[in-house]
């Protein structure tokens, strides 16, 4: 596998070529953030109450007639929680067009996917490994090593997808309070009977259709899931005599669990429809898992469940103010076709529904407000309220404030969903200057 | 009594009469103005916008602006935000439509995302200027009254012009716009926009005219816009820089797809 893709990389560099000399174009942009987040008192020594970090992301495009290459990626070093060090491509790659008019792109490298048309519940878009560490809503992403064929025409768009490699999700460590409480294990994909492999074709296709005020997209993916893994262990053994499976490690177990990560089948799509000022949302997918391998976890031994999701949205924006802009947003989302129970288990957000507000002040300054209470429509006592402000400070400074609050209490031995974060209420700071 | 009805009748016909005269007067003017400035093919353009609020504080806007003329319907354009860096790479793209609402779409670049938003809210402030979406926007005509209101003679040579009054048809925040239009020039060289209480809210200023010629057909441009906020005192000039007119572009770069690339 190794080599074939080594030899598709080769080839598709050599296709893609040399830039032109003719009407080069370079840009370039980034940001050093200085972010501070105090979290309420938990009462606990294992915990880093405060986190303080220096973000810098950095991007520089090249462009000519016939090339575009990118190189962005971010890095996050954190003064307390080392865990929290982070550094990551999020598009690394170059391309290049072809066709009487162009409209056609090969692509290799590093890319960033955003698949969604939603603010908060995102079935379809799922081909990105995220950074758990990050706020639930919108994790951040880690860039998919890809190999892409694509075309652009005047109905949309379709494009066919190769990747080669499982980039490993980022988990929180043991100090951070948006974490488990224990380390987590380093994630392996499950292919098959095979665990632990990095190396594994994956692929897919997509298109995007423009339909007078409303658009259209569809995909259909077969690769290693980033979003619904088993934590547990793969190494276990049947002990007649207990007449249950032993984990082969019980100490590993239970200090660092591993999340399996296992090969799925995706379709699933997105329809965006503008009606005056009403702005409808739906995104749907339903995944079909490979179930070869079992893993014991604290409930015993499981397999992935196949289920659907989907997530429906309404977006208003308040009329005729002179002003600033008011935006409503509403959305609910489901996971669906599975039990209560089987539900709890795959995420935080199993059906849970968004009731959101972002007042856009209009001024010089370009001032936020952005209010957001998300409520678990299925499970009792499960909220989360989001409340952030930001403005520039000037044309390259601007300062960001908020407040995340978690209410959540456990119901069960083991936590599930938002349980995992109950209390982590915290204050944001963040101070970034642009170049 | 006869009297009254006869004098009522009179008066309601001549007042009809003379209605539709300064309406029909004022859409042949519109009209006049939209074939003059029609067959620009396409546009590329650096704009700078200098917000300067009530006190004389002065910030800057950049961005780079890409234009397409449609034949049949409205025009087709993409803003690119440059400058404060906070928004660099993001870009807005709108196709009008001549009898029907605008389709518009962000790309956020941070995110990587192409949203599609809601064209309806045009009174908004465009990057908190005193310029609207409305008044940036496509000016098609179909989506407008008019009513012609007097000529003018402009400048100290007293060249020709008209008062021509516009009034939406549907979905704007203004009640009016009171056009000035050099016959020279075939554009607008004052507007003043009315509010939703019909109160005057803004004046606009248009000036440094240049003249293109496209495939033979010469047409003016405003290069710079002077809009003051008459209730707030703020003002804010937008200028067009290294702008070029008859450029054709490639019916891909305005595809929603394209905002990614």
């Amino acid at each position: 596998m190794i080599s074939l893709f080594r030899s598709l990389l080769v080839f598709t560099l050599l296709v893609i070529g040399h830039p032109s000399a003719l009407a080069q174009e370079w840009s370039h942009k980034g940001e050093v953030s200085l972010q501070l987040r105090r979290f309420e008192d938990d009462d606990k020594e294992t915990t880093e109450d405060t986190g303080l970090l220096v973000f810098t992301r950095v991007e520089s495009v090249y462009k000519d007639a016939d090339h575009r290459h990118v190189f962005r990626g971010f890095a996050r070093v954190d003064q307390k929680d080392k865990d929290r060090d982070f550094m990551s491509f999020e598009d690394v790659y170059f391309s290049r067009f072809f066709g009487a008019q162009q409209e056609w792109t090969l692509l290799a490298g590093y890319k960033l996917f955003n698949w969604t048309a939603t603010e908060a519940f995102h079935p379809a878009d799922v081909v990105n490994s995220r950074n758990f560490d990050s706020d639930i809503e919108f994790f951040e992403k880690k860039g998919e090593l890809t190999l892409e064929v694509s075309g652009q025409f005047n109905w949309g768009t379709f494009s066919l997808f190769m990747w080669p490699r499982f980039e490993q999700p980022q988990f929180p460590g043991d100090r951070s309070r948006l974490g488990f409480g224990s380390d987590i294990g380093r994630p392996q994909a499950v292919n098959g009977t095979e665990v632990g492999e990095t190396w594994i074709p994956q692929g897919g296709l997509r298109f995007t259709l423009g339909l007078d005020d409303g658009d259209l997209s569809f995909h259909l993916i077969h690769h290693i899931d980033r979003n619904f893994p088993i934590t547990g262990t793969s190494n276990y053994t049947f002990n007649s005599l207990l007449n249950r499976n032993i984990p082969d490690n019980p100490t590993a177990l239970a200090a660092t669990p591993v999340p399996y990560y296992f090969k799925k089948t995706q379709v699933g799509g997105t329809y965006q429809y503008a009606f005056s000022r009403l702005l409808v949302k739906f995104e749907g997918a339903y995944r079909v898992f490979e179930k070869d391998r079992e893993i014991l976890t604290g409930q015993g031994l499981l397999k992935p469940v196949d289920h659907g999701e989907a997530a429906f949205g309404l977006e208003y924006t308040v009329p005729f103010e002179t002003t600033g802009d008011t935006t409503l947003f509403f959305e609910a989302g489901s996971i669906l076709g599975t039990t209560k129970d089987e539900r709890a288990r795959l995420g935080a957000f199993q059906r849970d529904a968004l009731f959101g507000l972002r007042y856009a002040f209009n001024d010089i300054m370009g001032s936020e407000l952005f209010l957001s209470f998300i409520t678990d429509l299925e499970r009792d006592n499960e909220r989360l309220l989001n409340i952030s402000y930001s403005q520039r400070l000037s044309d390259v400074w601007r300062i960001q404030t908020g407040l995340r609050f978690y209410d959540a209490p456990q119901k069960e031995a083991i936590p599930q969903g938002l349980e995992a974060l109950d209390g982590a209420n915290h204050v944001i700071l963040n101070l970034t200057r642009f170049f | 009594m006869k009297f009254s009805f006869i004098t009522l009748i009179v008066t309601l016909c001549f007042s009809g009469t003379y209605a539709a005269t300064a309406e029909q007067k004022g859409l042949e003017i519109a009209k006049k103005m939209e074939a003059a400035n029609n067959g620009f093919k396409g546009e590329e353009s650096q704009m700078e916008m200098v917000l300067i609020d009530a006190y004389g504080a002065q910030t800057k806007r950049v961005m780079k602006g890409l234009v397409q003329e449609v034949k049949g319907d409205g025009d087709k354009s993409i803003s690119i935000f440059e400058n404060p860096k906070d928004v660099k790479g993001t870009k807005m793209l709108t196709h009008s439509h001549k009898g029907d609402d605008d389709d518009q779409w962000l790309y956020l670049p941070t995110v990587r995302r192409v949203k599609r938003i809601s064209s309806s809210n045009k009174s908004s402030s465009f990057m908190g200027s005193e310029f609207s979406y409305e008044d940036l926007g496509s000016q098609e005509i179909e989506k407008y009254n008019y009513k012609w209101v007097k000529d003018v003679k402009i400048g100290k040579k007293g060249a020709k012009g008209w008062v021509v009054e516009r009034i939406p048809k549907s979905n704007s925040g203004y009640t009016k716009m009171t056009m000035t239009i050099a016959e020279a020039y075939m554009n607008p060289i004052r507007v003043e926009y009315y509010d939703r209480k019909k109160e005057l809210l803004k004046v606009a200023k248009f000036s440094n005219f240049k003249k293109y010629n496209i495939d033979g057909k010469k047409m003016w441009r405003s290069n710079k816009i002077e809009m003051d906020n008459v209730q707030t005192k703020k003002r804010s000039i937008f200028e067009w820089k290294d702008r070029r007119v008859g450029v054709d572009h490639s019916n891909r770069t305005f595809l929603k797809s394209s905002l990614k690339k």
